[in-house]
């Protein structure tokens, strides 16, 4: 309970341009007590960054125009320099060169397919 | 620059040392160089120097440059890259799964074109053993490369958009039965569970749909990087802990006391791991048990009877199932295999788990053996590239 309350400070952006997978996300931020904003393209996110300072990003790597690694590189860039908590998402499969990439940006990775959705966003909420 | 003394001399020498019975050094020089000019592939020969003294006809038509350009420069006149050696990456071009994929280089024509190529070298030594010339084959691949990311693309495509739904679906049903969305009665539970076990299902058919086209069509490459075994292991059981569950089966893994590492890609090491553990546990008897052992086999040892001329880490999985009928054992790395004596008892899947566990073992130049009685299967499968192995 007290978790849930500290939560209701704490802004979490969604970087998904699946309506589905965005709202299932949101929806169970809100219910841990985060409270949520959503990009689904590059150029959203910096805007949003800017604007809300999150204290976490929910990052797909499957995106329209830009990619999500491109993003997290910018965001990790000392131009935007945003060193919160990122959580990477991804269906596409061998991506052992994205995983390590994303873990040297100190991202954490996960398989959309493979992994429950406690899981993703306890992690989240571990480095949040 | 000309290099006509030096052109003759090297492929006279080379005739000589390749042992063509000729009747004089001028007819082998002749005669050779008919024979290469006839090939599609570039020739080049280089001295001990890597200067070239010798291309074929092939070679000016890719190229662009013609022989008295090439002659006493050096390859880097047509590379593309920097480094003459560097590698933009493999391309799977050959049928044997375990034979070396062709390193896939660019090379930029005369015209400033840029096309891709796969390059063979082959050292041509004297008899006394010392370094003489190089041979360099180069093949223009840029169709089948061209083609291969065409293929890439649309499986990588298909395969994640074939997902992104059912990724939605598996979290909402988690949601559902956690009860994030308001309370669940047992028998929603239930309903929600077959609901959540066909999702899954058919993640894993394409999955499994994924790597077997990219086996078929040559696409599956390797990304080696050190994986820690047992984590990986340990991981897997995670994934597969419902499903454990479900089946009332007991799962037992036993870790080396010291971790082992491997050198390989990771997604080719969890997929044969997931298979092999998903089968000791689907195909169990209620209330049986899996012994999942990770444990090294020192160069030279003996496991089942088994030996190998290096270090190698056994993933060792061990089933209380019903077994596999001895006269279906010879079938059971086939696609589409399904033992007769389970059959029944469960919802077929496509039948490709094991066949697709053996060809990415192989992949990896690994070994897969089983043996199975009415008491239950033994799988056991030995991975090379081992960072760190212990005598146990």
């Amino acid at each position: 309970m007290l978790s849930r309350f500290l939560n209701c400070f704490k802004t979490v952006l969604v970087v998904e341009d699946d309506p589905a997978l965005q709202k299932v996300l949101t929806t169970k931020l809100q219910k841990k007590g985060y409270k949520t904003v959503t990009a689904s393209s590059g150029r959203e996110v910096l805007i949003v960054v800017a604007q809300t300072c999150p204290a976490g990003i929910i990052l797909d790597l499957m995106l329209p125009g830009q990619d999500g690694m491109s993003i997290l590189r910018q965001l990790r860039s000392p131009e935007v320099d945003y060193n919160k908590a990122v959580v990477v998402l991804t269906n596409l499969r061998g991506t052992a060169e994205l995983r390590t990439e994303a873990e040297s940006l100190q991202a954490q990775y996960f398989d959309k397919a493979h992994t429950p959705i406690d899981t993703v966003i306890n992690a989240l909420a571990r480095a949040v | 620059m000309t290099n006509e003394p030096a052109m003759s001399m090297g492929l006279n020498e080379l005739a000589r040392m390749l042992c063509l019975d000729m009747q004089s050094n001028t007819e082998v020089e002749e005669r050779l160089s008919r024979m290469l000019d006839t090939l599609h592939d570039q020739v080049v020969l280089l001295d001990a120097r890597g200067v070239v003294v010798y291309i074929n006809k092939a070679t000016e038509h890719l190229t662009g440059y013609n022989r008295d350009e090439v002659l006493g420069s050096t390859p880097a006149l047509w590379r593309l890259s920097e480094s003459a050696t560097h590698v933009e990456r493999k391309l799977d071009i050959r049928e044997d799964s375990r034979a070396p994929e062709h390193d896939v280089i660019r090379n930029v024509r005369k015209d400033g074109t840029v096309y891709e190529a796969t390059v063979r070298s082959v050292p041509v030594s004297r008899e006394d053993g010392s370094p003489s010339y190089t041979l360099l084959v180069e093949r223009d691949v840029s169709d089948a490369a061209a083609l291969e990311r065409v293929q890439r693309r649309i499986a990588a495509l298909t395969s994640h958009n074939l997902k992104t739904p059912l990724a939605s679906m598996r979290w909402q049903l988690e949601m559902l039965r956690n009860g994030d969305m308001g309370h669940v009665s047992q028998e929603q539970q239930e309903s929600l569970a077959e609901i959540h076990e066909g999702v899954t299902r058919m993640v894993g058919m394409v999955e499994q749909w994924y790597t077997v086209t990219n086996l078929d069509l040559g696409l599956h490459t390797l990304h080696s990087e050190k994986i820690p075994l047992e984590n990986l292991v340990a991981e897997v059981l995670h994934e597969l802990q419902l499903r454990i569950e479900q089946e009332e089966v007991s799962v037992r893994f036993s870790a080396h006391p010291v971790p082992f590492v491997l050198e390989a890609d990771r997604d080719t090491v969890r997929t044969i791991v997931h298979a092999l553990i998903f089968n000791a546990v689907k195909y169990n008897r209620a209330n049986g048990t899996v012994d999942v052992e990770v444990l090294p086999l020192p160069n030279g040892d003996e496991y089942d009877g088994r030996s190998f001329s290096e270090d190698r880490v056994l993933l060792s999985v061990r089933d209380t199932g019903q077994g596999i009928p001895t006269g279906e054992q010879g079938r059971v790395f086939l696609e589409r295999f399904h033992a007769s004596n389970v059959e029944a008892s469960y919802a077929a899947g496509a039948g490709l788990d094991l066949y697709i566990t053996r060809a990415l073992v192989q992949k990896l130049c690994g070994d897969i053996w089983f043996s199975s009685s009415e008491e239950g299967s033994h799988f056991v499968v030995a991975f090379p590239n081992v960072l760190q192995a212990q005598h146990a």
